[in-house]
């Protein structure tokens, strides 16, 4: 449940298990301050989400820095695209198209992202989705309304270049 | 227009792929990695948060470099040693003894 959806904003899966850690320690030593408002799995589901997120933040920070350190000289090193990712339980012959559609995934709004990877990687209900991004269902609605608007777009613009 | 059809349906199939996946699940000997880190995660005592509060370089260095400056202000500010005047009724007895009353004249 963690690591699933970890993975499926971090997509990579060394990033997510980091960050599985994290938050099982994180939860471990703060299970005194659960007061039961929420449910537990929702709890646990948005510390994920805000530790997923804080780490790709410090990423770009990374990457922004060195590129500036580049433009100066100060830093020769090779900056490293990793390579298309994969999700485990996607079936063989499905693969590619997965590949494609997580790449499109990334390029969205984080709001999209979030509402996107829940209800369809990790397989939640709207309802669900709406619990633990503390929003009205109607909200996430518009949200993977909007995502899959997108997606489309950007897809459309790929198989459109790849066709010339 | 035969075209369109064709990506259209590619687009379908690209946001159909992830339907249905199974969750996946973190490598081999994850949990007891866990398990042992969050062993290592117990309450610390005071004295283990002090020392390790104090063990950091910049605390370290910092507060060496303020007791060196502390003890170069004392030297520089201290009085002079060889001063007799000065020191003089530091060293006077309190008591009177036999060499301070002078003898009478006897003649």
């Amino acid at each position: 449940m963690v690591y699933n959806t970890a993975l499926g904003i971090l997509q990579n899966e060394q990033d997510a298990e980091d960050i599985t850690q994290e938050v099982f320690v994180q939860a471990y030593e703060a299970i005194g301050s659960f007061k039961g408002e929420a449910k537990l799995s929702t709890w646990l589901y948005r510390i994920t989400i805000s530790k997923a997120l804080d780490h790709i933040r410090k990423k770009k920070r990374k990457k922004r820095f060195a590129f500036l350190q580049s433009l100066v000289g100060a830093n020769n090193e090779i900056i490293f695209e990793p390579p298309d990712f994969n999700h485990p339980g996607v079936l063989l012959d499905k693969k590619e198209q997965a590949a494609t559609l997580f790449k499109s995934v990334n390029a969205l709004p984080e709001k999209q992202k979030i509402a996107f990877i829940l209800n369809k990687v990790e397989g939640l209900s709207y309802q669900e989705v709406s619990e633990v991004m503390d929003t009205s269902i109607s909200s996430v609605e518009s949200l993977l309304h909007r995502a899959k608007s997108n997606l489309r777009k950007t897809l459309e613009v790929e198989f459109k270049q790849k066709q010339s | 227009m035969k075209e369109n059809e064709n990506i259209e349906t590619k687009i379908n199939e690209v946001l159909n792929s992830v339907d249905g996946i199974p969750r996946a699940t973190p490598g081999p000997y994850f949990f007891t990695r866990l398990q042992q880190r969050l062993q290592r995660s117990g309450k610390k005592t005071s004295w283990e948060i002090l020392s390790g509060w104090i063990s950091r370089p910049v605390i370290a260095l910092g507060s060496l470099i303020i007791i060196m400056l502390l003890n170069l202000a004392v030297l520089l500010n201290k009085p002079d040693r060889f001063g007799y005047e000065d020191n003089v009724d530091d060293y006077a007895v309190a008591s009177s003894t036999i060499f301070d009353y002078e003898t009478p004249d006897t003649e």
